[in-house]
């Protein structure tokens, strides 16, 4: 095993070694190790190709923030592009390749736009492709795509899974380190529901990164009996692997938890789970994230984050290299030094630019106060430095510590502004938390343990007791406050090589200065142009230092800068997640027919109708096209019987003293005396006077009316009644209650329609005087099932509607076709429902399409004015009921050869097709088997006066332009006869 | 003419996943009760007399062994019985015309879902609040569960009724087996 | 966003459907004179204010009701939530 760089202690469990690959060289970890850890352990450095440049860059940091390493994990479809090596978990048998480089990772062909860089520096998007426009989308931005970016997608479906849950807590605690486990203890004991989730496979924080000792014991043996003691509780749930991404309104918090990420196979279950979480109040215990110092060719592999460097060594048990030597402007960095010089790495440099005394004495270690590192040296691996004093040292690993930056990104989801903090230099929470938030640790700027500890506990309590809940008498976990003094001090200048910001975007001083020198100043503007802090890390380690050099560039602080506003997610969240369990099919509910099983025995096919599926027509032995069979279900329904399953139009059943009053408020056409056993059509305004839907309602007793709405719009209706029942007429004694899925209901239209319905229905007279058009009734049907019958007609001929309560809609259906059989009954689908419906002249969502007044339609004679029902008073504004409107015509094509489309323009011969010309649309059309040739229901002006005129069907999307007739919308059977026969 | 057969929305699903069940209810009446203007003292009346059962609150239904109540509007009332041949009647007999009564049998797609992960199964598709100390037993809400409007209530520990719509029931049936698969 | 719900407590707003400005209560009579003039005015003349905003929700995947919620445009806090029936009849509305 080549675990070069691995030393003594850790957390990674020896016991359970694990191999993995990356760019198919086998490699060796440990359990516990992360895929960055395990990869130094094995001594690989060179791990990716920088986004713009193609530098060689290694492993910058050990968390969430970090830059550089960023690798594509597992193969095949289950390829997953940038993942973070530093938080994805080693399993045994992982695959992960590196990214953004042509040919091999040590040799990248594309480095050569490293040279380039002169001419690609910031804004180049915007300064040097300008010209010719032409050969932007064809040539400048497919070249710069392909040579920038990241990692690639597998370009197949994925096939993980992925969810959604819910959550609810009292508290919820983002961040299991020092102040979120206090508080976590100082909730969970008092009795609050508790959620505390970290994004770390392991609870602790930076505790498992120091060497602290808290109330006596180490720092990992706190953290260890401090977990049994929370998992010890009912009302607290711990979800590491978690991470809280956004924070938003009233309380609620997404999360998302990598359920199988760190498993060789998921097996059937969800790779992550997003969460939304309920809370009463969260607290942020975010702890803070290091920061770098910008000096000449600080980008190379070995260069990292001195405090990553200690989390590698006290965690992981790696040393990140043979001679450290550590650059920092604060005391976190000695620490590193020291605690490193303790497991036995060799220190050989300490350079801090403060001019203070040497904090401490490290054996073997060069110190030099009040200096810089000004360059280094080492092309795929860092090799030497050169210090301000003009010293030059070997070193295969430099820690750089500019600083921490206390993690305030959940306190400003909500707009919240940070303020900036000079003792610590960093910007920590302003006053403008989301509501019911705290923040706690060092994400509030209290940088030691015992100062997080204590904040940790004091902010947990606080929460609490707001709830109602007494606080327990424990006091806060005791721990010292380590040493923690900075100075101000951003980037080493005086050296013309660059100087990298952002290394995730490649964003260098020099890119903010000239940012500056073109007026890009304010940061809003800085981050654009430059893409600082816009690549997937955010500018976790980047953002403070790319300010305070814009700062400087302008001779101002940093407070005055500003900084930009972070927004959610906190760390990038995979569209799948997003998108959970609701793909393909699932994508949204799906309704079936209470003939579905019957239908697909017929050989249907079937339609989505919103989330209906409708049988659009039933193929026969001898269909040879789709047209086929809707003429036949057609021809036949006219010349005998058919059969359609109507059970998706909207039914609300109206009950109350007051339903007939209250229909008429609704309706534009009066309802208030329509008999019992009667059924009307009805026509729906908008308040503005827009009719946006009709049916039929059947008065089946004095107090109960049963309305039927169309498919697409039933839940409309619903909530205008509502609206109007609960907000419009308060005290009306009247109840609504969608029986849509309640009935199976078919429609049973033709000549022959009768003699069906007359075997199916119980004692009850079917003939003309009996059960005449527009008749309605209680009936029960085949020897006592409950029914209603319908005497109305869509398709124009003699026809009923049957309908049972939906339990027994399947055997309906086979007794309709039963009793149907001698006259050779039809079913028949929307499409010949449609045909039948055009040919008739009635109108469906194509004609009432948002901007259609009853006047349009011709029934401007139901909109009744000696009633005040909706929309009636603004339907008759001047305007909408002029002469010149359009109104609904029949339109038949000339040439019968011709087709009609749908949205062709109609216009007069002779005349250009142009917005002057234009007289109105085609708005359905269908192949008429009756009249054996295309026609259509259209809208044109002045309509009603242009019956047997012939003008022009334009259509200029699909290039046809016909002659058209105009006739009266109701082309089959305009007296109506048949349908009262 | 024979009489016509029925058939259930899941054909009487009953499934054991994990440490679950999940199975279709097919044995009940629903029928939903409009409270006349001004007539709830009338109909409660009625219910404690008909239906030996007290008037359901918002959030909280009534129930004895056979039957329940729930409140599913302010004026509205919906009542779960044991299945009879004419749901309506049956109704109309124990509470007369107090309420306007409309059978809902058909309308909705009744699902039991029980065993000690029942409550995790239900986090990953219903946004309420279950803890047993918050939605306690008898409790019933409205709410969407994968975008479908449903009605959920505690009957027991850890068993829960799920309700939908008919039409979608099998849509429903898969969001909350799924729910189920990936907790056990 | 979380609606309190006067019945039922709080509920997340994906259980609602926004409308618009509470004033849709006051629809005025069609049968009055002016009706034309005031429907114009109750139908497209809103305030859109920043800041205190009484606005019609739905309880659509609940329990059917409409609610008058107060919601802060700026801050989206809701300081009341009335059940719009109630809120309609205070208005002077029956049938």
């Amino acid at each position: 095993m080549s675990n070069d760089f691995r030393i003594d202690g850790g957390m990674v469990d020896r016991n359970q070694p694990l191999t993995f690959k990356f760019n198919n060289k086998t490699l060796h970890g440990f359990h516990g190790d992360t895929l960055a850890s395990a990869l130094l352990a094995n001594g690989e450095r060179l791990v990716g190709r920088s986004f713009k440049y193609h530098r060689p860059r290694g492993i910058f940091s050990a968390g969430s923030e970090e830059p550089n390493a960023l690798v594509q994990l597992r193969s095949g479809a289950y390829q997953e592009p940038n993942t973070r090596a530093t938080t994805a978990e080693l399993f045994d048998g992982l695959t992960a390749t590196s990214q953004n480089h042509r040919g091999p990772l040590g040799f990248d062909v594309m480095s050569v736009t490293d040279l380039l860089s002169p001419f690609i520096g910031a804004g180049f998007y915007y300064k040097t492709f300008m010209w010719p426009a032409a050969f932007w989308e064809k040539i400048y931005e497919p070249v710069i795509r392909a040579s920038a970016g990241l990692g690639a997608l597998s370009m197949q479906e994925d096939p993980d899974k992925y969810d959604k849950g819910f959550l609810h807590c009292d508290l919820l605690i983002t961040g299991a380190g020092p102040s979120g486990l206090a508080a976590a203890l100082a909730a969970g004991r008092a009795g609050a529901r508790v959620i505390l989730a970290d994004e770390d496979f392991e609870l602790g924080g930076r505790l498992n990164a120091e060497s602290h000792e808290i109330a006596g014991m180490s720092g990992r043996d706190w953290v260890t009996q401090t977990r049994i003691e929370l998992s010890s509780m009912d009302n607290v749930r711990i979800l590491p692997r978690t991470t809280v991404w956004g924070a938003f309104d009233h309380g609620i918090y997404g999360a998302l938890e990598r359920k199988t990420d760190h498993l060789p196979h998921a097996g059937d279950k969800p790779r992550q789970v997003l969460w939304r979480i309920y809370t009463k109040r969260a607290m942020i215990c975010g702890g803070a994230t290091e920061r770098s110092i910008a000096f000449a060719n600080n980008d190379r592999p070995g260069i990292m984050l001195a405090g990553s460097i200690r989390a590698y060594a006290n965690r992981w048990a790696v040393a990140t290299g043979k001679q450290v030597a550590i650059f920092t402007n604060n005391d976190s960095g000695w620490q590193t030094a020291a605690e490193l010089a303790a497991l036995g790495v060799n220190i050989t440099a300490i350079i801090d630019p403060r001019d203070i005394p040497a904090p401490m004495h490290i054996s073997g270690a060069s110190i030099a106060m009040g200096t810089s590192v000004c360059n280094t040296a080492g092309r795929k691996q860092l090799h030497r430095i050169t210090l301000t004093n003009g010293q030059t040292l070997n070193a295969d690993c430099l820690g750089v510590s500019g600083g921490w930056s206390p993690n305030v990104h959940l306190t400003c989801h909500q707009r919240g502004r940070p303020v900036w903090n000079d003792n610590i230099a960093g910007f920590v929470p302003g006053g403008d938390l989301p509501v019911g938030q705290t923040i706690a640790g060092a994400s509030n700027g209290d940088m030691t343990l015992s100062a997080a500890l204590k904040s940790g506990h004091k902010s947990a309590n606080a929460a609490i007791k707001s709830l109602g809940f007494t606080p327990s008498r424990a006091q806060a976990p005791r721990a010292a406050d380590e040493p923690f003094a900075i100075k101000q001090f951003w980037h080493v200048t005086g050296h013309k090589a660059r100087a990298w910001v952002d290394l995730q975007n490649d964003v260098t001083t020099k890119d903010i200065k000239q940012s500056q020198a073109e007026g890009f100043r304010a940061v809003e503007h800085l981050k654009r142009y430059t893409t600082l802090g816009m690549a997937t890390d955010q500018g976790k380690t980047s953002n403070i230092l790319g300010l305070a050099v814009m700062a400087e560039a302008t001779g101002k602080t940093i407070p005055e800068t500003g900084t930009t506003i972070f927004r959610p997610p906190y760390s990038p969240v995979a569209i799948g997640a997003f998108g959970g369990r609701e793909r393909g099919q699932h994508f949204h509910p799906t309704r079936l027919t209470p003939s579905h099983k019957w239908a697909t025995e017929q050989g249907a096919e079937f339609v989505e109708v919103g989330n209906w599926l409708r049988a659009q027509w039933f193929h026969r032995a001898g269909d040879k096209s789709w047209r086929d069979s809707v003429d036949r279900e057609v021809i036949k329904t006219r010349k005998s019987v058919g059969v359609c399953d109507v059970s998706t139009l909207g039914k609300i059943d109206i009950k109350g003293a007051d339903a007939a009053a209250f229909l008429n408020k609704i309706y534009s056409n009066p309802f208030a005396k329509v008999p019992v056993g009667r059924v009307r059509y009805g026509l729906m305004l908008r308040e503005d006077g827009i009719c946006y839907d009709d049916g039929t309602t059947a008065r089946m007793s004095e107090n109960h009316f049963v309305m039927t709405t169309t498919t697409a719009n039933a839940v409309l209706v619903y909530r205008n009644m509502e609206f109007a029942r609960q907000c419009l007429f308060p005290d009306m004694d009247v109840h609504l209650i969608s029986t849509t899925d309640q009935w199976a209901q078919f429609a049973v239209a033709g000549p022959k329609s009768r003699d069906v319905i007359a075997k199916l229905a119980d004692d009850i007279d079917v003939s003309n005087d009996g059960f005449p058009f527009m008749a309605c009734a209680d009936v029960t049907v085949c020897g006592g099932t409950p029914a209603r019958l319908f005497r109305i007609s869509f398709s124009g001929e003699i026809a009923y509607e049957l309908a049972v309560p939906a339990r027994f809609g399947d055997a309906l259906i086979r007794e309709i076709m039963a009793a149907g059989a001698e006259h050779d009954i039809t079913p028949y689908g929307v499409e010949a429902l449609n045909v039948m419906r055009i040919e008739k002249g009635h109108v469906t969502g194509a004609e009432l399409d948002g901007r259609i007044t009853a006047f349009n339609i011709n029934m401007d004679g139901m909109v009744n004015k000696k009633k005040d029902s909706i929309g009636s008073t603004l339907s008759q504004r001047e305007l909408m009921i002029a002469d010149d409107q359009v109104r609904l015509v029949g339109i038949k094509i000339v040439d019968k050869s011709d087709t009609l489309t749908a949205g062709a323009h109609l216009i007069a011969p002779d005349t250009a097709p142009t917005t002057q010309n234009d007289l109105g649309w085609i708005s359905s059309v269908c192949y008429s088997p009756h009249f054996d040739q295309h026609i259509g229901l259209g809208f044109l002006k002045a309509g009603n006066a242009k019956h047997g005129d012939i003008i022009r069907a334009w259509d200029g999307v699909r290039g046809t332009d016909v002659d058209v007739e105009i006739t009266s919308p109701h082309m089959y059977d305009p007296e109506g006869g048949l349908q009262r026969g | 003419m024979a009489n016509l057969t029925q058939t259930s929305s899941l054909n009487g699903y009953d499934q054991p996943i994990g440490d679950m069940r999940l199975r279709e209810i097919t044995d009940l009446d629903l029928t939903s009760l409009a409270i006349p203007h001004k007539g709830a003292t009338k109909l409660k009346t009625a219910i404690k007399n008909g239906l030996s059962l007290s008037m359901p609150t918002p959030m909280k239904s009534t129930a004895d062994a056979k039957s329940r109540l729930l409140m599913t509007q302010p004026d509205q009332i919906f009542a779960m019985t044991p299945r009879s041949k004419h749901a309506e009647s049956t109704i109309r007999k124990a509470i007369g015309d107090t309420a306007y009564i409309t059978d809902q049998t058909d309308a909705w797609v009744v699902l039991e879902l029980s065993g000690p992960s029942s409550r995790t199964a239900l986090e990953r598709i219903c946004q309420l609040d279950l803890h047993p100390d918050v939605f306690k037993k008898n409790q019933m809400a409205r709410t969407t569960m994968e975008h479908m409007g449903s009605m959920i209530i505690r009957t027991d520990n850890d068993t829960f009724i799920l309700m939908s719509a008919s039409s979608s029931a099998a849509s429903f049936l898969h969001a909350v087996e799924i729910s189920v698969q990936h907790v056990s | 966003m979380i609606i309190n719900h006067p019945l039922l407590g709080p509920r997340d707003a994906n259980e609602f459907i926004h409308l618009g400005d509470a004033s849709l209560i006051n629809r005025p009579d069609g049968m009055a004179d002016d009706a034309a003039e005031k429907f114009h005015d109750y139908l497209y003349l809103r305030d859109n204010p920043a800041g205190e905003y009484r606005e019609l929700w739905y309880h659509d995947a609940g329990d059917r009701s409409w609610l008058v919620v107060t919601r802060n445009t700026l801050t989206h806090e809701i300081s009341s939530v009335e059940m719009a029936r109630d809120v309609a009849r205070k208005q002077g509305r029956s049938k």
